[in-house]
């Protein structure tokens, strides 16, 4: 019996363990998802512009001036009033413009109504720009059911964008 | 012969005493006694032996006894632990107050809404980026049908259309309306943007933009978006400033726009 019970409690502890790195993992994956990777480059803004866009394995380059726009599979009203969506870019120096326009929108099925929560700045160099849903302004549903979300940023000239990461 | 018997008995006498003499100088003590000191001391020793193995065996029997009860002791704990109450189950037999069911209602009401919205979009989602995230805030039509949501969604979207009319003409401030008109416009000339240009109007804090079409036109005929071009335009500073943008749709084709710096954007009504 004391063997068994010994037994029983390393079989216990190594388990506990086991799981305790299992959730770590998977609250890691929920609470963090890196967006642009995979090869799959957001649509461009319009048909002329698509061709300026060059996407690898984990970024999108711009060419030319450029609005990339990434469609928010799995976000819902109840969820996308509480975001912060980092857009990680990188503005060279050597870049026609340092500036950057960032946003995240809800948009009714109709298209009638749009709700945009939009961050302008300039930098260079890595540039984190971050979209806070949570603010005030952006609370409260006033488009139809059903709605889409949409994040993107306005590219100029040789940026890159890296990832666009939902917390 | 009677000496020779006496001559005989003589010398086995003598022969008794010399043996004896010899003896008793030879081996001052009795090898005889030494054997028995020694049976003594081994029997002796065997007794010790004896008394210890019976000690050991009365402690043996004390541990076997010890472990016995031990094992019961075991065996009792282990046929009681499913009967032991848990913290849940004390919780489930405890009354449960009106407030929490209501809660409890409420969160039911809430998943059943996302439910909806989930199932209303799913033909549209795409792959990749904007996932979804765990976080959510209470819904405020929640457990509503969908046609009064639809009906509450759209009083909150007249209502709200009417405080930011209301903000923008109480706050009315005509050098910025200049400003940003003119800068808007600027932009659209050299975009080589066509199009009526919009009515602006601009209050303290909310800026209205009027567009008589919903989309404008390039020189080469692609259609822009008035709220892309707006936010491209650099009318407003990239100053970092996070603002808010509500975009509608006129019934006459047109769009207004209202801006905002989105820490100074009046709260929707149904908040």
């Amino acid at each position: 019996m004391k063997k068994f019970n010994l037994t029983a409690l390393t079989a216990a502890v190594l388990m506990t363990g086991s799981l305790f790195a299992s959730s770590g993992a998977m609250a890691s994956a929920a609470s963090e998802k890196d967006g642009v990777t995979a090869g799959t480059a957001c649509k461009a803004y319009s048909s002329s512009s698509e061709g300026s866009l060059k996407a690898d394995w984990s970024t999108v380059k711009a060419s030319s001036a450029v609005w990339v726009h990434c469609p928010g599979a799995g976000v819902t009203p109840a969820t996308a009033t509480n975001l912060d969506v980092t857009f990680n870019l990188e503005i060279p120096v050597d870049a026609t413009t340092d500036v950057y326009n960032c946003y995240v929108a809800e948009q009714s099925a109709t298209g009638s109504t749009r709700k945009v929560a939009w961050k302008a700045g300039s930098d260079a160099g890595p540039t984190a720009a971050i979209v806070d849903t949570s603010t005030a302004a952006f609370v409260g549903s006033t488009a139809t059911a059903p709605l889409t979300y949409t994040g993107g940023c306005k590219l100029g000239a040789k940026h890159m964008l890296h990832s666009v990461i939902v917390k | 012969m009677s000496k020779n018997i006496y001559y005989f008995v003589i010398l086995l006498l003598g022969t008794v005493l010399i043996n004896t003499v010899v003896t008793k100088w030879l081996y001052p003590s009795s090898p005889q006694s030494n054997t028995e000191e020694q049976l003594d001391q081994v029997l002796q020793g065997v007794k010790q032996q004896s008394a210890s193995i019976s000690a050991l065996e009365s402690s043996l029997k004390r541990l076997g006894t010890e472990v016995s009860r031990l094992d019961s002791k075991i065996n009792q704990v282990q046929d009681k632990a499913p009967s032991v109450p848990t913290s849940t189950t004390t919780q489930l037999t405890a009354p449960v107050s009106d407030e929490r069911l209501t809660k409890v209602d409420k969160q039911l009401a809430d998943l059943e809404q996302q439910l909806t919205a989930l199932l209303a979009n799913q033909n549209q989602t795409q792959p990749t980026d904007l996932q979804n995230v765990p976080s959510e805030v209470p819904d405020p039509y929640a457990g509503m049908m969908p046609e009064q949501i639809k009906q509450q969604q759209e009083l909150a979207r007249q209502q709200q259309q009417q405080l930011l009319n209301n903000t923008i003409s109480s706050t009315i401030d005509p050098s910025k309306t200049s400003q940003i008109s003119s800068s808007f416009e600027s932009y659209l000339n050299t975009a080589k943007i066509t199009g009526s240009p919009p009515q602006v109007d601009c209050g303290t804090t909310l800026w209205r933009f009027q567009f008589s079409q919903a989309t404008l036109l390039t020189s080469t005929g692609e259609e822009v978006d008035p709220m892309m071009a707006l936010m491209e335009s650099g009318a407003f500073p990239a100053d970092g400033t996070q603002r808010t943008i509500i975009t509608e749709k006129t019934a006459q084709g047109g769009m207004d726009l209202y801006v905002g710096n989105a820490d100074d954007f009046p709260k929707s009504p149904t908040q």
